[in-house]
């Protein structure tokens, strides 16, 4: 067996030249340099951080892996000198090595360590609000946010045994480990892995991301025992004065398998992931050609669902203003393109780039048929600690489907003519199912299916639809709520709770509560309000139906209080319910009326449009601080302005920074109202409004009412930001 | 015999370090005596089982150096010549680092006597970077002494020292040669002289010596001479015969100096040889003994 008492041993005091060591002072103090420097806002494309090299995201976990290089081999590198000692010795090479390792390991760690508090230190306030599912998140990220980091480790041990302790050998060979490493843009890469596993827990959570994390972890895990065990293997065939262990020999076999097998399922587990499920994570690192704003007249879009066959099929017509070298098509998960032609029936040829892209070779107009299953994982999300942006745009399974407006869910290219192009988008359902359709400009029933049409001469409508086999249950206002036949018990109590503020936001803007049709909709985060349709996460509905369970609501209120939570749960409903009323037609909005409104923390990751979406969560700031006297408004501006504003010029944008996006285009109100003043930004969102009523605008139709106004060249301010997201 | 080698050669390439070196050492300090590049560094690894040797075997109490080398290590400690240490660790947490690493429970205890032996008590708290030389190879004495290990093998330990150091670093041998075999690689004579009861003098990886001390300068008696030279017949002297020793008189030298024969000198008369002499006969003129 393994002489665990001298493996500690050594370990420990490995630790302990590690850490009194040159080099470990050298590289926290680096690390930490990295940290205070991203913490008090230097820039990130400046050109020292690793990211402006290889494109990688920023992350301190690049810089360990950097520091890494030179502090991993330094353990084997010392005992050059002291090696006469240590193999006069009866210890084995096994054990020597793996405490060496174990000692490298925990040196990663307190490097980590060290620099991950002094990551958190700002957040310290928000301990208090930590309960036991935020520790369940920050666990569920620290975990492989460290087998990445003993991964790493591992690699360079390995590659500093391979050369024989000899620093130079090593130090290269570590260093080409790390370009490879930062070269591979993947989600999956252990270097670039989402970098602040406490603060920015978002891609953990509920979501479907859990299962990347799930695959990743299972991949790393097993590549780190492998990694390990070839280090073991290896060390005492390169260091011929070690004594082999017999009690190692024995135990090689079985790790050997076992980290194969790890290494086999996680692999599996990751394909999985990446071929079923959404994809978020590898489209947010991929740059795709965009399309611009004048580049495409018209966008016809018919599609027809059968709940029943669980199928989609469909067609899309693009007509060019001007001709297009090539074009890139965004295909959703679980469909395909099977034909593409000019119209006129001339076939076009296409290739795949990838399971989510597709190329054509273009013409002045284009069709192109697609079928499938728009396939979404059935997961409930978790609005306080997740994302926004994976609203399915297409739900098709057990005879319901499900069309929100906030996705792409057929193929297209993608750009900025989406907002602005004339659009018409069909869709075509069996008659025998309830369905709800919220705005359709045309309905025609016939032969046993219904038509719906939504139709834009302004940028792409926001269609929204259900169908399946609802159960409707009539409230006493009128209010019709449309459920799933098991979750009817809950359907009151859940449409109550939310019509709550809808109510008040109402009776701000001065409208009579109307009949709202509240449908349950399964695989959205968080609602989606389109005129008087509300969509519903069904997790409002089953939360209440299970004994003893407590609300997100309930739950949010116990971290942070009711009041907080009150206010927070209206500022959100407010901001989607601006969303959702497209181009907030009826609110009327003036100077006069608008009062400035704390902060409920903004979610730059709610990003579909940056202009509508910022529009909203300005007026939504404002409409919440005038009903409760607060003062979010000016908080987020000031913060937020404050942080950016010496940079805001210089920030470029790179399409995996979609999240920033919101943030940068909130920055550039920020911006504007301190040049102008609020009533002045008050009476260019009013204008806009009644200019677009019913349009969806551009960030072009902004900027003209900002220099009708202000007489302002705010194009600076907003251009960075209205880049279209990745899907 | 606690250490014997039969037949022990090691071939570094072609270039032979050691050619068929037969040996035993019991209790006591066995100098091994060798002029640089002799191979005496090359045979203390061996035993100390860092190195195999060509062909040849070597035992420890009986254990094979190259088969049981597990074994060998329980039995030996030893202080190579050239060593490095972890600077920043005290005296005393590298010996307790040894200790863990030679599988010693009673460590404290280990400890404690080691350094008592070395004469480190007090410096057992400070860093290992503030050693002088001299602590340095103490220190080093005091890790191969934690398991007061049958087999004490010592190589060079007294390069670098200062005389008093040095002297200090015998005593400490000789107190710890009544219970251990300690094989002592040493290119100054005088640390034989003053120490070893045993002598092994190699030259070119060939053993040219092996016996008592009185032995190796019994062996050159007869051999040295003395004779009174004026100062301008001393080059003469030196190219014909390996002068040891001379001294000025006056106009003249007393020299010093070996010869099988009757040197050419008429007045030249034999003296005593010491150690020195008796070693520079045997490696200068390549006989056997």
């Amino acid at each position: 067996m393994i002489d665990l008492r001298r493996l500690c041993s050594i370990a420990w005091v490995e630790w302990n030249l590690q850490r009194r060591s040159l080099i470990f002072w050298v590289s926290l103090a680096l690390v930490l340099l990295y940290r205070v420097a991203r913490q008090i806002g230097v820039p990130g494309n400046i050109i020292f951080l690793p990211r402006q090299w290889l494109g990688a995201r920023e992350t301190s976990l690049e810089w360990i892996a950097i520091t890494l290089i030179f502090l991993a081999p330094s353990a084997l590198i010392r005992d050059h000198r002291t090696g006469a000692f240590i193999w006069t010795t009866p210890v084995s090479g096994v054990v020597y090595a793996s405490g060496k390792l174990l000692g490298l390991w925990l040196t990663t760690l307190t490097l980590a360590g060290i620099e991950l508090i002094v990551q958190f230190l700002p957040h310290i306030a928000t301990l208090k609000n930590l309960g036991l599912e935020s520790l369940s998140t920050i666990s569920n990220s620290l975990i492989p946010w460290i087998v990445n980091l003993l991964y790493v480790t591992s690699v360079y041990f390995l590659l500093t045994v391979l050369s024989n302790g000899q620093s130079l050998l090593a130090y290269g060979l570590n260093t080409i480990f790390l370009i490879i490493e930062l070269s591979i843009r993947d989600i999956a890469n252990p270097v670039t892995l989402f970098p602040s596993p406490v603060i920015r827990s978002d891609l953990v959570g509920n979501g479907p991301e859990t299962l990347f994390f799930d695959a990743h972890l299972f991949l790393y895990t097993g590549l780190l025992l492998f990694v390990t065990f070839l280090a073991l293997w290896f060390y005492p065939r390169r260091e011929k004065r070690s004594l082999s262990s017999r009690g190692a020999k024995n135990s090689f076999f079985p790790v050997f398998v076992f980290s194969l097998s790890v290494i086999a399922l996680g692999m599996n587990n990751y394909a999985q992931a990446s071929t079923q499920l959404l994809k978020l994570p590898r489209s947010r690192l991929y740059t795709p050609p965009t399309l611009a704003a004048e580049t495409v007249k018209n966008v016809y879009v018919k599609i027809e669902i059968d709940p029943q066959k669980e199928r989609m099929a469909g067609n899309l017509e693009l007509h060019f203003a001007q001709s297009v070298s090539s074009l890139v098509f965004y295909v959703p998960p679980g469909l395909q393109i099977s034909k593409v032609t000019n119209c006129q029936g001339r076939p076009l040829s296409f290739n795949n780039l990838s399971v989510e892209w597709v190329q054509i070779i273009p013409d002045l107009q284009i069709c192109a048929t697609f079928q499938g299953v728009w396939q979404a994982s059935r997961v409930a999300y978790d609005r306080n600690l997740s994302l926004n942006e994976l609203n399915t745009g297409v739900y098709i399974g057990g005879g319901y489907a499900y069309l929100t407006p906030k996705t792409r869910y057929y193929p297209a290219p993608i750009g900025s003519y989406e907002w602005q192009s004339v659009y018409q988008i069909e869709v075509k359902l069996p008659s025998a199912f309830s369905s709800i359709a919220a705005s359709p400009t045309f309905i025609q029933k016939q032969d046993g299916w219904t038509t719906y049409r939504w139709e834009s001469l302004h940028g792409k409508p926001l269609a929204a639809l259900a169908i399946g086999k609802y159960v409707d249950f009539f409230m006493s206002d009128g209010v019709v709520v449309s459920v799933a036949p098991g979750h009817i018990l809950a359907a009151e109590s859940a449409a109550a709770f939310y019509l709550e503020f809808l109510q008040s936001i109402n009776q701000l803007v001065h409208n009579e509560l109307p009949q709202y049709h509240i449908v349950e909709v399964p695989v959205l985060r968080s609602p989606v309000i389109t005129g008087t349709t509300v969509f519903l996460p069904e997790r409002f509905f089953y939360e209440r139906l299970l004994a003893g369970s407590l609300t997100d609501y309930l739950r949010f209120e116990e971290f942070v209080g009711p009041q907080q939570t009150f206010l927070r749960e209206t500022y959100y409903v407010t901001r989607e319910w601006l969303q959702g009323q497209i181009s907030f037609v009826d609110v009327p909005l003036t100077a006069a009326n608008i009062e400035p409104i704390a902060m409920p923390l903004v979610d730059p990751y709610a990003i579909y449009q940056p202009l509508p979406e910022s529009l909203a969560h300005y007026l939504a700031l404002q409409l919440t601080d005038q009903k409760f006297g607060s003062n979010l408004l000016d908080q987020a501006m000031t913060k937020q302005f404050q942080q950016a504003d010496p940079a805001l010029s210089q920030i470029v944008l790179n399409d995996f920074e979609v999240r920033e996006e919101f943030t940068c285009m909130f920055i550039a109100f920020g911006k504007l109202e301190h040049r102008v003043g609020r009533n002045e930004v008050i009476r260019m969102i009013s204008l806009t409004l009644q200019r677009y009523s019913g349009q969806t605008m551009t960030i072009m139709d902004w900027l003209k009412i900002v220099n009708e106004i202000g007489g302002l060249e705010a194009r600076q301010e907003f251009e960075g930001s209205c880049f279209p997201p990745t899907p | 015999m606690k250490v014997l080698a039969l037949e022990v050669s090691k071939f570094y390439k072609q270039f032979p370090a050691l050619r068929s070196v037969t040996f035993s050492a019991d209790t006591g300090i066995t100098g091994i005596l060798g002029p640089n590049g002799a191979g005496k560094t090359t045979l203390l690894n061996i035993l100390a089982t860092l190195v195999e040797p060509s062909s040849g075997s070597a035992t420890i109490e009986g254990y094979d150096v190259c088969k049981q080398r597990r074994e060998v290590r329980e039995l030996i400690g030893f202080l190579p010549q050239d060593f490095g240490l972890y600077e920043s660790l005290t005296a005393y947490e590298f010996l307790d680092y040894m200790c863990l690493l030679k599988n010693i429970r009673d460590r404290k205890h280990c400890i404690q006597q080691s350094l008592e032996y070395a004469g480190l008590e007090k410096d057992a708290p400070r860093r290992i970077a503030n050693f002088s030389g001299g602590m340095r190879q103490r220190l080093g004495i005091a890790q191969a002494l934690l398991n007061m290990p049958p087999v004490l093998i010592v190589d060079e330990p007294t390069v670098g020292l200062d005389p008093a150091e040095r002297n200090r670093f015998r005593q400490l041998l000789m107190r710890l040669a009544a219970r251990h075999t300690i094989l002592l690689s040493t290119h100054l004579v005088e640390d034989i002289a003053l120490s070893a009861s045993h002598v092994i003098i190699l030259h070119e990886g060939r053993i040219r010596f092996n016996g008592t001390v009185d032995d190796l300068v019994h062996s050159a008696q007869g051999k040295v001479w003395s004779v009174c030279l004026p100062h301008h017949a001393l080059g003469d002297a030196q190219r014909r015969y390996t002068v040891t020793h001379f001294v000025v008189a006056g106009a003249s030298f007393n020299i010093r100096f070996l010869s099988e024969e009757h040197p050419d000198f008429e007045k030249a008369k034999t003296e005593s040889p010491t150690l020195e002499e008796a070693y520079l006969r045997l490696v200068q003129d390549g006989s056997d003994d």
